[in-house]
Parts: C-alpha cells; structure tokens; sequence
C-alpha cells in the first residue's frame, strides 16, 4: 500500500497494461462549451456517447451488460479480454457456471459462532467471495435466493445462517423443486419462520403462508386460509437444534391424519407437500417473474411469463435453462442501464473498479452495507430487499461517497491516466452521459494535481448516475 | 510508484503542511477528520483507510440484528401502507376528533431519540419503596436517597440530572398489548413500521408517513443522524435521508479544501437530468439533487457550536447537528437520533448510568441550546426504545423484557403519565404494557402534528390527552 501522506506525483505515470489494451475511447471533446450549449438545444444530446463509444461496438456494450447484470461487478480490462467471445458462447459459459458450495458435512465442520460474536466476519467472508475472480452467476444466484427464500440473522444466529447459505450455495443453480424441499427442512429457516417448535395440535402458521405467498405462489395464487392452515398442519413437527443447527421431526409432534389441502384430502408427505404446490400453473409464473424482476427487467409481459414458466416447467425446474433462455433473449440484451443496483451490486462492482483482490482481512464493508440498509443476511423483512430506484436515494449518495472517499486509492490504481476517458472505461462506464463527462472533465480541469484529481475522477465516477444503475 | 516521492521536481511535503488537525478543517481529504472514540469498538480502523473517519457507525446495534432498508423516495409505487407481500390499505379517515389549527402546528418538529437495545424503564424512573423491584434485582438496586425528585412514587435516576430541570414527561408501561416478542429484530420493526402488533407490516415507517404527511415539497422532511438508512423514516412520497452518524456527510459541508468544491460541483453536473434518461437513471440523479439539497443546508450550519457547545458524545453530537439544522429553516420536520449499548445483560448498573448520562447531557444542552434560539415551543423531543426489561436481574444485568417507558421534554407536561405497570402481576416475568405504542404514535400525530391517526396508523389507536401542553 503506498503511503498516501508521500506521495506527490508531479506528473500521470504510466499508463496500466490493461488499460492500455482497452479499446481507445475518441477522446475529450475540445470545445465543451459549445457542445453543452448544443446539447441543452437538444441538437447532439446523445452524440458524446456516439464518439466515445467508438472504439466499442455493440458486441462489447452487450459482454459488458451481461456480465454486470450476471455477477458482481466488471474488472476493469476484462471487456477486453473477452473481445473474441460472442454474446451466445458467453451466455453459455456463464450459465454453466459451477459455483462453490460446502456440503452439508463441511458447512457443519467448518462452523460459524451461534453467539454472534464475529458479527461481521461471516457477511465479509461472503463480500469476499463475491469479488473474487472466479465469481460468476452462481455467487449472483446465491445473492438472489437470499433475498426470495429470506432469513434474518438477528433471529437465527450465524451457525444456523451459515448453514443455510450453504444450502442455498448447493442449489442456487440447481433445481428449484428441490430446493424448495430443502429449505423446508433447514434450521435457519424452520428458526424465522416459527416452524420450528409448531406442533401438529396447534401448528404455527407463518411458514406455510410464507412458503406459498412469498416462495412459490404470490400472495392468494390458487390457495385459500384454509391451505394456509392445513399446510401448517403438514409442516408440524420440526425442530431445531440452537447449539448445532440441526433439524429434528418428532412423530408424536407431527400431525398425521388426513388433511385437506389444495383441494384433496390425504395423509401429505412433504415431497407431496412440495409437488402439489408446484403444480399450481402460479407456481412457476412466480418463480420467473422474480427472476426476472432481478436480472432482466420489472417489466414482464404476460406471454414472456408464460413463456419462462413454461422453460421451467418443461426442464422439470432445473433453473439453467431457465436463466439461459432469459439471458439469450432480447428483452434481457436491451435492457441495458434499467436496473437500479442495490447497494451490495454496487460496493462489488465498486470494489472491483478499485481493484481489491479480497476483503477478507477487512470489516468496514459489512458496516457500509449496514449503513445502507442491505446488510447480508439481515433482510428487513421475510419478503427480502425491493427491486426499485430506492437504491439510488440521497441516503445512498451519502453513503457511497462517504465509502469511496474512505478507500485507500491502491497502487495500481496510481498509474490510470486522470483522464475522464480512462477513468469511466475503468470503471467499466462504457456509456456515460454528457452531465457525467462534464463532470469529469470539470473535475480535472479543478484538480489538476495527479493524485488529487485522479482520486476525484473515481469518486465521480462510483457515484455517477451510470454507476448506480446497470 | 515508490519512487514518485524522489521527483526533483516536486518538494516532498507531507499533505497537510500548515493546517492543524482539528475538527473544523478535519474534513480535509488528506487529513484526518475527526474521530469517534466512544463509538461501538467493532469499528476498527480498515487497513485500507485513507483516514480514520468512520462513517458507519451502527449504532451498537449488533445483537439487535438491525435490519434495514433504503429510504428516500424509493417506494414510490407503494401507495400508502402496502404490507409486505399484501395489500393491506389505510382505512379511510373517520376521526371526528377537532385537531389543532393548522396555524399552531406549522414549523412545528419532533426529534425521536431511539435507545437501541431495549431501554430498562425500572432503572430510569425508579418506583420509589419498592420492596417487590428490590427483592428481584437487589444488586442493581439504585438507593431511594440517590433518586431525583420527580413524583411522589417515583424518582429519576440520579444519572438524569442534567436533563432533569428541563422538565420531563413520563409515558408509563408504553409496549404493545398484544403479544409482545423477546426479539430486538421484531419488536423493533413493530416500532419502526408503527404496527404494534406485528406480522404484515407497512412498507414505510410511521416517521416515514409523518414526513409524506408533512412534505410540502421540501428538499427534505426527515433525517437520520445516527441510524443510517433506518427503516423508520422510510416514506411513500417525501424525501428523507439518513446518516450514520453526525459526521457521516462531513464531505458535504463547506471546506476550505477546493477537493470537495470540486466534488460538489462534480456532483450538481451529473444530477442534471437529460432527454436521454432512462427511469432508473433519472431516479439516481433525482438522489443526487436530493443529496446537494441536503448539503446546501449544511452549508450554512456552524459545526463548530456543535463541538464547541456540545458534549463530544456520538449522541451530544447528533443533538448538536439536529440543533444546527433546525436553524436552517429549510422545512426539516422529523429528526431521528439513536444511541446503542441499551441492551444491558450485564454490567447494567455502570453501563445504563453511563448511558443515561451521555443522554441527559445531550439532551439538555440541546433544549437549552433550542430555547436560546426561540425553538421551544416548536421542538418536541421523545424517545423510543423496542423493549423494556426483566423486572428480575439476571447476573449483573437484566434480560429482554416487554413494558418500558418514554419520556418527552419540550411542550410537556411534566410528570408521569398512563399507568406504571405492575410489579407484581408479572406475564412471564415481564411488566406488563398498559398503553400500546400506538397510542403514543398518535399522540405525536395528532397532538404535535395535527394530523389524524388514521393518515399514519392501520389501527384506530387513540392519542394520549394530556402529555403535550397543546
């Protein structure tokens, strides 16, 4: 780490190897002025874009989309890097990404203190693994079925979150039937949502509403009260081991006689359970419209839903093909910039633009999200965090700048040329607005002393409109 | 880069040569800003801190689990009270209780002091002569002696003696009278959503519907200094910003060093909105212009009365800063301070006399401070606090409880209010509530405010006559 308090460059080092083989951008525009005058008459509003964008083509607009919207961030120069990639075989490649998961004997050998005392250690272990380079859109997934299948440490404790986010790692891109049955039976879960203690002659219903009005239906999708209380019923029985994380079902605990759900009367199994649920035409129309909602758009048309439901329906719920024909489809390739990031997308992809490796050996990350209001497993509520412009408010400018300015500039971060041009390509601002090139280009004009304005160029950058949105 | 110091052509001087380090040029970028010794000790210092300004306190509320989420003008397809996952509404107004003038409430604010953790309402108005409080937690036993006077049944603890004199208003055995919960996570989000009653709740806060009530088009209606994004203010409408701590926009306000007028001006380009916009991006600008709006009312605020005058407590600091926007007249009408550490299961007796004080200090400078200034009758101050506690120690401290207390100073009638909880007619061991907290939220509607109950509570409690002088 260089020593800030001595470090006086006089003059722009050289410039970084990646940066030098990105593609060159046309340069700052010479007579601003002039050109924002034309812009405010409406004559070349969009034309910056067009002359900075030369040196990128649409292919290179489409990697760099996909892959903010399918992981956590761009690395700078890594557009680059995928310049002979088309958009079809990066599609691919991302979809079948692995991921990382401990099995459930490792996730219980490896441990995690119930009692809280490293409060921030498990949420930075995660930030970390998101930054790292081998994330992909297994690490993104596990961020989304974090925030639809929903816990909140601040009950469960970390042992019980920490087993549970390994379940959610070993299905993220799994299948979703399974996983469903999975988290029914998960300590972390059966803890927050009150299945845990509720006896068959006098079930808690909070679990069964939830599982079918938030996980897999949408809210009076093809169930009635009466569901909600036999499906407590179904689900009584279970409970959780607070030193170990341990799930136990106890029979004389468990409801067993015959119980009208979803419009048959029987003695249900939890894989019956699971399945009638599903096969409920909400079922998988619920399921894609979250996913969509997340990592394409809001904005779902009725037959695109139907169309995806039935993607998911027909793979018998494997979730890949349903993510691959969402990212090959136009609706996903076009929606560039629509998406408001959250405040964990956007310390990563942040994160990444300064270059960390790891934040492993750091805590301040946890305490920015916290300040934000999107702590890892801290959700505000059992319906997860919103897909909406709040991520963009005046609280997050604060906190944002606030953490930017908190950063060490690293080393490597000390050879970009303090140009705009370098600057927003680094931070992988392929698009930017003519206010937000002004900006920059005012801000270096102001602060022409190397570090200083090139300091400034990046805390800009991080809190432009463009970076708040993907 | 290392050898960047040895440029001939660059006097190696260190960044800040002539300025002291003090707290009103501490927001130099290359300095260090001020510190925050008595904030919670899990925020160490990130070895990748540029300074050792930490912007993200949490309040303490680690046990808690405080989750949260964004506020501002997010949440703006929520109309009104939306549910998580439901569609509950307001029912419509039916009060036909008068309210106050219209002229008498205008300009009026509420400062809400949160003390996180579950305050003890025995240990801070003690019921004088209690053999049945004696004989449950003798050793944290406060001699009647000690006691300031307060009424005959009870007397303040002797750590209030600052605030004391101002006057205060007691709100006896303030709960919810249906089914209390153990849990900081739940009890708080009851208080923050103001639904005592748990389960569905609004997707704003009640101080969040306060300010939509209250926004007359202001730059913004309702801060937090302590909490970040609290979900409290969280609102459909106005806009509401929150810091996590009264330092946390330090960057925002005037400094002498032109890095931050360049920031400034940096971030007033880019909230320029452009035909070109899409929604999300026009959302993110609209966070930036609500940024600057804040931080021209910090422009003109003189944080040096607040380090002067204030004590240099992270809560003496928030009342300073809530003091000095209240100047500004800029139409700010919610203020949200918050204090950590009132989760005391051991250690109590130090630690909540502690506690208390830093309270009482702060706030009676602040009433002083505000009554100087011609604010007195416009200010009423009120805390809140998720829980009381055990009437039993546990150790050398006491564990979660229901009933608590809040007091109020401004337009107050001094004196206890309601009805003290029993001590002996115990539920499970915890005092039980004898006014809901909703009661009280309507009071601070309707009362302080004039606006209905309804407009910003789902239930139709009722106010609390006779705790405000108006």
């Amino acid at each position: 780490m260089l020593d800030r308090s001595r470090s006086q460059l006089s003059t722009p080092a050289k410039i970084d190897v990646l940066e030098e083989s990105l593609p060159s951008p046309a340069g700052p525009i010479q007579e601003p002025g002039v050109h924002e005058i034309l812009m405010k008459a409406g004559f070349i509003f969009d034309s910056w874009t067009l002359l900075y964008n030369r040196g990128m083509d649409t292919t290179g607009m489409q990697l760099a989309h996909i892959l903010r919207r399918t992981s956590f961030g761009i690395r700078p120069g890594q557009i680059d890097q995928l310049r002979n990639t088309d958009v079809e075989t990066l599609i691919d490649e991302i979809v079948d990404d692995e991921g990382w998961a401990l099995s459930v004997e490792e996730a219980a050998e490896r441990g995690f203190d119930q009692e809280n005392d490293e409060w921030d250690a498990l949420p930075m272990e995660w930030l970390d693994r998101m930054i790292r380079p081998d994330s992909g859109l297994h690490e993104r997934m596990v961020w989304y079925w974090h925030g639809h299948f929903t816990t909140n440490r601040g009950e469960t404790g970390n042992l019980h979150m920490w087993r549970q986010h390994h379940l959610v790692r070993r299905n993220a891109l799994g299948n979703f039937r399974d996983f469903c049955f999975e988290i029914l039976h998960d300590g972390a879960m059966l803890h927050f949502l009150d299945g845990d203690g509720s006896y068959g002659d006098r079930p808690n219903e909070n679990l069964s509403r939830e599982f079918m009005e938030l996980f897999t239906l949408g809210r009076n999708a093809g169930y009635t009260e009466d569901d909600i209380r036999a499906g407590a019923r179904i689900l009584s029985g279970f409970w959780v081991d607070w030193e170990t994380g341990e799930v136990h079902r106890e029979a004389e605990n468990t409801y067993d006689r015959p119980v009208r759900f979803l419009g048959t009367r029987k003695r249900w199994t939890m894989d019956d359970y699971v399945d009638a649920i599903l096969e409920l035409p909400a079922a998988a129309e619920h399921v894609v419209t979250g996913l969509h909602d997340h990592f394409v758009s809001t904005e779902l048309t009725d037959a695109r839903r139907s169309e995806l439901a039935g993607v998911l329906r027909s793979n018998k719920w494997e979730l890949r093909p349903l993510m691959r024909e969402m990212f090959r489809h136009p609706d996903f390739l076009e929606a560039r910039g629509l998406r408001t990031r959250q405040p964990v997308e956007w310390l990563t992809a942040a994160a990444l633009a300064f270059g960390w490796n790891s934040l492993a050996d750091s805590d301040f990350e946890y305490w920015q999200l916290y300040a934000t209001g999107q702590a890892p497993f801290e959700p505000p509520n059992v319906a997860g965090w919103p897909d909406d412009d709040r991520w963009s408010s005046a609280t997050q400018v604060v906190a944002r700048a606030n953490a930017v300015i908190h950063w060490e500039l690293p080393e490597r971060l000390l050879s970009l040329d303090p140009t705009p041009e370098v600057v927003l390509a680094h931070c992988g601002i392929f698009e930017p607005s003519e206010q937000t090139h002004a900006a920059l280009r005012s801000a270096i004009a102001n602060q022409p002393e190397y570090d200083r304005g090139l300091d400034l160029l990046i805390t800009l950058a991080l809190i432009s409109p463009e970076f708040a949105t993907c | 880069m290392t050898d960047s110091t040895s440029s001939p052509d660059t006097p190696d001087t260190p960044d800040t040569p002539d300025t002291p380090d003090t707290p009103e040029n501490g927001a130099n970028r290359w300095s260090r800003p001020p510190t925050h010794p008595e904030q919670a000790p899990m925020h160490v210092a990130p070895k990748r801190s540029r300074r050792s300004f930490l912007g993200l306190a949490a309040a303490g509320a680690v046990t808690a689990g405080g989750a949260a989420v964004a506020l501002g003008r997010g949440a703006s397809e929520v109309a009104g009270l939306a549910p998580s996952g439901g569609a509950t509404t307001l029912a419509p107004t039916t009060t036909t209780t008068p309210l106050i003038a219209s002229a008498d409430v205008a300009g009026r604010t509420l400062i809400v002091v949160e003390l996180q953790g579950g305050n003890d309402g025995l240990a801070t108005l003690v019921p004088r002569n209690a053999g049945a409080l004696y004989d449950r937690r003798s050793n944290l036993h406060i001699p009647d002696e000690e006691l300031l006077d307060f009424t005959d049944e009870f007397g303040l603890n002797p750590n209030l003696s600052a605030v004391a004199p101002h006057g205060l208003a007691a709100l006896m055995g303030i709960g919810t009278v249906n089914e209390p919960d153990g849990s900081h996570f739940e009890m708080e989000r009851r208080w923050w959503a103001g639904k005592s009653s748990g389960g569905n709740l609004p997707a704003t806060g009640f101080l969040g519907r306060l300010c939509d009530q209250l926004d007359e088009g202001q730059p913004v209606t309702g801060v937090s200094l302590g909490s970040g994004a609290t979900p409290a203010l969280l609102t459909a409408k106005a806009t509401t910003l929150g810091l996590t701590d009264p330092d946390a926009s330090w960057f925002l306000r005037h400094n002498e060093d032109p890095w931050f007028a360049s920031l400034r001006a940096g971030l007033n380009d880019m909230a320029v909105a452009g035909q070109a916009d899409a929604a999300p991006r026009l959302s993110a600008r609209s966070g930036l212009s609500d940024t600057l709006a804040f931080a021209d009312s910090l422009n003109n605020i003189e944080m040096q009365n607040v380090w002067d005058n204030y004590p240099g407590s992270n809560i003496g600091r928030q009342f300073g800063l809530a003091s000095e926007l209240l100047q500004q007249e800029a139409g700010l009408r919610v203020i949200h301070l918050s204090m950590g550490s009132f989760d005391t299961h051991s250690d109590q007796r130090g630690d909540h006399d502690y506690l208390l004080m830093e309270l009482s200090e702060a706030m009676s400078t602040f009433l002083t401070d505000i009554g100087e200034r011609g604010l007195a009758e416009k200010t009423l101050v009120c805390t809140t606090s998720e829980f009381g506690r055990r009437l039993a120690a546990n150790g050398g401290g006491t564990d979660h409880g229901a009933a608590g207390m809040a007091f109020l100073a401004g337009p107050v009638n001094a004196g206890t209010h309601g009805e003290a909880p029993s001590l002996t007619n115990l539920d499970d061991g915890n005092l039980v509530a004898t006014v809901d907290f909703e009661n009280y939220y309507a009071t601070l509607a309707e009362q302080w405010f004039g606006i209905p109950s309804s407009e910003v509570l789902e239930s139709s409690a009722r106010p609390i006559d006779g705790l405000l002088t108006t």
